[in-house]
């Protein structure tokens, strides 16, 4: 078990760069996901870690322990591909066998130790099956399994949800947490699913264009985004653009005032601020207070009711509410508010007005 | 539908065309008459005796067998290596070695010939049997890195990368998760290179010195006299040539068989 390291990492193809002068801690036992859009880098964060790709600068570490140019044999490292890579030539057994045998343990040894890492992972009596012959899911433990058998420094996970259907991916998330809790490994998730990444993380790494965007808890990099990239990429947000009115809020375009905590950011500079579409209340036109627009689409999700409205002023907004606490329909007029504490000024520098 | 018609035609034509001449051979080779005749005057098995009891004939069937497996098992090691090499590597000049390899394919057979004959009296082995073994392996190696490069090729890299981090060296990756997914593969290549070195004539022509194969003999008899002896060993040639493509498509189908019940599920 142990912490990682990066230490000024970098991985350049010529003359793009996929991952540029990356310095992040993670603690030992935490579970940290790198969240990004393809082709964002991610993915080769995690050969880098891995050791099947070597950075052009920089250090990685873990527990402790200078890997940069060691061999992906030497990392102590469970990998967990979203393709699963399980042999397709051995049984169930002998694929989370396969790092105890290459080591040469004992047979008794290695009996016992698949079983009980089969028996963590539910699958005691499918220890005979054929990869071929298990379902998504089934196989998609087998790869755990396989990949702590061994009881490595740490684990990296290549969405390894991916490639289940919405059911099973929500019951084995819930499952995911729960082993990697209990094993107390250092866990590194790879994914473009920030619900996966919320669900599942202590802390998120947001990565756009090989930077990293923000580090932070879920709670957070959703709440507080850095940027516009990371607000955007966590889900919708309304975003508001306008000048500082010092101790006041944000004067949008429009003229309204959006009341927010304005912290230190001098009068009349150029800002933007976000509110999350569950934050955001629809009130009657009659109400006093907030925004004049008119609703423009209703689209329902089950558990969720989603506006989308036009503000008068020509701005789009997006409001959601748990389905039945609130209701407008197409074409109708309301107000939008919302309270000053739920508006996040966006720390990015050099915003446009 | 008049197009389609034509077409028709045309196939069974060259079907016709293709495949007569090969129904003539063995059907003289069951022929009574003492010259090659067609239609047969009346069946027999004394061509086929002639061969099996001329010790010549046997000798160089011993020969051309012998020399068979001897290079398309080296053909099948090397090839192999080298596919791997060429589809997993990550070294600058992988197309020309992969380009050089399917030379022999490629250039008139005549001029590997030629090439062979001056490259192997220059370092002596000229009419020896490591150098015909050696310009047997030339020869078949083409269809060994091209069946095996394209099996590895479909092979996800990341069931190999894995292995890497679970803790298995280079050479345990390969024995012990690439070559058991590639076994079909192998056969099938080992098969093709069997094929090719049993039928060649040209090169051993040149290179071959006082050994005989089966091939080679046929070549020198058929300028001397017309003997149906001939017919005979073509039609021994044509059974193992169908049989060992029987067998690749076997295995093939196997695999076709199993890929279907992997996707089924």
């Amino acid at each position: 078990m142990g912490a990682i390291e990066f230490d000024g990492v970098a991985k350049r193809y010529g003359p793009v760069h996929a991952v540029r002068d990356l310095s992040v801690q993670v603690a030992e036992g935490e579970f940290l996901t790198i969240l990004g859009p393809s082709g964002s880098g991610k993915t080769t964060i995690l050969s880098l870690v891995a050791g099947l790709t070597a950075p052009s600068a920089g250090r990685i570490l873990i527990a402790g322990r200078d890997v940069t140019h060691l061999e992906p044999q030497q990392r102590r490292i469970g990998l967990v591909f979203q393709s699963y890579a399980l042999f397709p030539h051995l049984d169930v057994f002998d694929n989370v066998a396969f790092p105890l045998v290459v080591r040469g343990r004992p047979k008794v040894e290695i009996a016992a130790k698949v079983a009980a890492a089969l028996a963590r992972v539910r699958l005691d009596g499918l220890a005979r099956r054929r990869p071929q012959q298990l379902s998504g899911g089934q196989q998609q433990r087998v790869a755990l399994a396989r990949a702590f058998v061994f009881e490595p420094d740490i684990l990296l996970l290549d969405e390894p949800l991916g490639a289940l259907d919405r059911k099973l991916r929500e019951e084995v998330q819930v499952e995911l947490k729960a082993l990697q809790r209990d094993l107390g490994i250092t866990t590194l998730l790879v994914t473009h699913d920030q619900e996966e990444a919320l669900s599942l993380s202590d802390r998120i790494i947001v990565l756009d264009h090989g930077a990293m965007q923000q580090v932070g808890t879920p709670d957070e990099v959703y709440r507080r985004p850095a940027n516009r990239f990371v607000a955007g990429f966590l889900g919708l947000a309304n975003l508001l653009e306008g000048r500082v009115e010092a101790g006041r809020g944000l004067r949008l375009g429009s003229g309204e005032l959006v009341a927010c905590a304005t912290g230190t950011r001098p009068e009349g500079s150029a800002a933007a601020a976000i509110v999350r579409p569950e934050r955001v209340r629809l009130l009657p036109e009659s109400a006093g207070e907030g925004i004049a627009a008119r609703v423009r689409q209703d689209v329902y999700l089950g558990h969720l009711r989603r506006w989308h409205l036009d503000a008068d002023a020509g701005q789009e907004l997006v409001a959601a509410a748990t389905d039945g606490d609130q209701s407008a329909a197409i074409g109708d007029r309301v107000r939008v508010s919302w309270s000053p504490a739920d508006v996040w000024l966006l720390p990015e520098a050099g915003a446009a007005a | 539908m008049k197009a389609g018609r034509l077409t028709a035609l045309v196939g069974i034509v060259t079907l016709v065309f293709l495949v007569m001449p090969i129904l003539i051979v063995v059907g003289m080779s069951f022929s009574s008459a003492s010259s090659l005749q067609f239609p047969p005057p009346g069946l027999s098995l004394r061509w086929y005796r002639s061969f099996f009891g001329d010790p010549r004939w046997v000798e160089a069937l011993v020969t051309s067998t012998m020399l068979a497996f001897a290079s398309s098992i080296v053909a099948l090691v090397l090839g192999s290596a080298a596919a791997y090499g060429i589809v997993r590597g990550r070294f600058p000049g992988r197309g020309f070695i992969d380009a050089n390899f399917m030379a022999p394919l490629i250039v008139p057979t005549i001029v590997v010939a030629v090439a062979m004959y001056l490259a192997l009296a220059k370092v002596g082995l000229l009419g020896t049997w490591v150098g015909l073994v050696a310009s047997h392996v030339v020869l078949s190696v083409p269809f060994v890195v091209l069946v095996v490069g394209v099996a590895i090729r479909s092979f996800d890299e990341r069931i190999e990368q894995v292995a890497f981090t679970l803790g298995a060296s280079r050479l345990q990756t390969v024995t012990r998760v690439l070559l058991p997914n590639l076994v079909p593969s192998l056969a099938s290549a080992w098969i093709l290179a069997l094929i090719a070195s049993f039928d060649e004539v040209i090169v051993t022509l040149f290179v071959a010195g006082v050994y005989q194969t089966v091939p080679k003999r046929m070549f020198n008899e058929l300028v001397l006299e017309v003997n149906p002896t001939i017919t005979a060993i073509a039609t021994i040639l044509i059974a193992v040539s169908v049989l060992a493509m029987a067998a690749i498509g076997l295995i093939t189908a196997r695999r076709g068989g199993l890929l279907k019940t992997m996707i089924g599920r």
